[in-house]
């Protein structure tokens, strides 16, 4: 059927964006439930120990922080990033008149609004987990190590966090992209992830390192941020070129 | 590194079993309020952690660099010359043998106490110092104040120095460390974000200033320094 309506992109990628807001909502709850999950892991086994000492001391230190609240929201983004080029996902687009660009123009700024949203959840779920030790019945009060976090630190590591899961959700679209068009990588790419991972269990990954140092090891938070900015623009800027050689409704 | 996949494994059937929990009837009030009762925990907690009590760990920093090497000083015969603050405790007594024995218990061996011996004209009683220096932590803080005193005993009927504690101190901590995307741009930069801290110097020496005719005989894992003298035991 025609339709006669006069629609811009904006007004076409604005209306999309809030139904999926609507009805992807069930993307934001999964996400949400992994960082539980992660909370509950972490507040029974904290997510790290170490050990020191000298001549007169020997000190153990079980470490408690977000950090596997992060990572497990980095990698459900990802695979949720994957999940919203999937058919069922991309179904829900023809209520509305669209076209690629729009439905990759809502999916970006779906995604990255649950990165946001997801992000500052993550960093303040460290509260809940120290309220847990807190009340547990041992009462073991934590350390705080580092030192109190200030206000530019939390504003910075905010940042950063958004960022690598935003950056995790872009990938996410783009490999999910990349499977559209190409259905045998469907299996290449866990082979190739799996494969590899293993590999790097046994021996030095040159090039991962080379990607790990590229990321983790830069300390500058304004390199940092447009870094990530250029690699996320990058793998949706990927993934809109791809999609758009498949037929508007070709799902 | 190897079990990263199944983590990824694990996490899809986690985000499956959630996407279908969102859509089966029934899941009702719970499923709903989901998000909701999550960010009502999350706030709470937040307020509340500010009414916690303080949680840094005690100490000052302190300057790794302005540290003295007792043990260097104490070889070199110059543990006079070392700053009174790691002189921690000192002990006085009158021998009544010219051997004098001195004595670990068992359960102290881990802690191998140094001892340094010095033979001092004219000196009728036994001087023992306890030189420390503090452990700093590689942030810098000072947790020195976590060790325990040292504790001597002399039995004069044996004419042994019995060491009822070297001040070795075994400390277990619960810790809240920052998280890595924070710590990536504020932590020190000769820290290895992902790794905790290390212990840094915190070395001791017990060092006696005995009359000249004496002599030290050592019970146990203990190491013996003769100070001025080409002699050594253990």
């Amino acid at each position: 059927m025609m339709s006669f309506v006069n629609v811009s992109l904006k007004e076409t990628v604005w209306n999309q964006y809030c139904f999926k807001l609507k009805s992807f909502y069930g993307m934001f709850r999964s996400i949400i439930i992994l960082q539980v999950i992660a909370i509950g892991f972490t507040s029974l086994a904290g997510v790290a120990s170490t050990g020191s000492g000298s001549m007169t001391i020997s000190f153990n230190v079980q470490y408690y922080s977000a950090d596997a609240v992060i990572a497990f929201t980095m990698i459900g983004l990802f695979i949720n990033g994957i999940q919203m080029t999937t058919k069922p996902f991309r179904e829900d687009d023809f209520v509305f008149v669209t076209n690629r660009l729009s439905q990759n123009l809502s999916n970006m700024a779906f995604l990255l609004t649950v990165s946001v949203a997801t992000g500052i959840t993550a960093l303040l779920s460290r509260n809940v987990i120290e309220m847990i030790r807190y009340f547990l019945p041992e009462h073991s009060y934590m350390q705080d190590m580092d030192g109190p976090n200030t206000w530019y630190m939390v504003v910075g590591g905010g940042i950063a966090t958004i960022l690598y899961i935003a950056a995790c959700s872009a990938l996410g679209y783009l490999v999910g992209s990349l499977v559209q068009l190409y259905k045998g990588l469907v299996i290449i790419i866990p082979a190739v992830v799996i494969g590899y991972s293993v590999i790097l269990g046994t021996q030095e990954g040159y090039i991962m390192g080379k990607i790990w140092a590229f990321y983790f090891s830069e300390h500058h938070l304004g390199l940092f941020a447009v870094k990530l900015i250029c690699t996320i623009a990058i793998c949706y800027g990927a993934a809109i070129l791809l999609l758009n050689q498949k037929e508007v409704r070709n799902v | 590194m190897i079990i990263f996949p199944f983590i990824f494994i694990l996490l899809i059937m986690l985000i499956w079993v959630a996407n279908s929990w969102g859509k089966r009837k029934g899941a009702g009030f719970l499923r709903d309020r989901f998000i909701s009762i999550f960010l009502i925990v999350l706030i709470v907690s937040t307020v509340m952690h500010f009414f916690l009590p303080e949680r840094q760990l005690v100490g000052g920093k302190i300057d790794i660099s302005t540290i003295p090497d007792i043990f260097h000083e104490g070889y070199e015969g110059r543990i006079d010359q070392v700053d009174s603050q790691y002189l921690l405790k000192e002990w006085t007594f009158t021998p009544k043998q010219e051997m004098i024995q001195i004595a670990l218990p068992d359960e102290l061996n881990q802690s191998q106490p140094q001892i340094f011996v010095e033979r001092i004209k004219g000196l009728d009683v036994m001087e023992v110092g306890y030189y420390r220096t503090p452990v700093v932590l590689t942030s810098g803080l000072d947790i020195s104040g976590y060790l325990s005193e040292p504790r001597l005993r002399f039995e004069a009927g044996s004419n042994q120095i019995i060491i009822e504690d070297t001040g070795y101190t075994v400390l277990e901590l619960v810790a809240l460390k920052r998280e890595f995307p924070i710590n990536q741009f504020y932590l020190d930069q000769h820290q290895d974000f992902f790794e905790g801290p290390l212990a840094e110097r915190g070395d001791y020496l017990f060092y006696l200033r005995i009359p000249e005719q004496a002599d030290v005989e050592a019970q146990g894992d203990i190491w013996i320094e003769w100070i001025g003298e080409e002699t050594e035991s253990e």
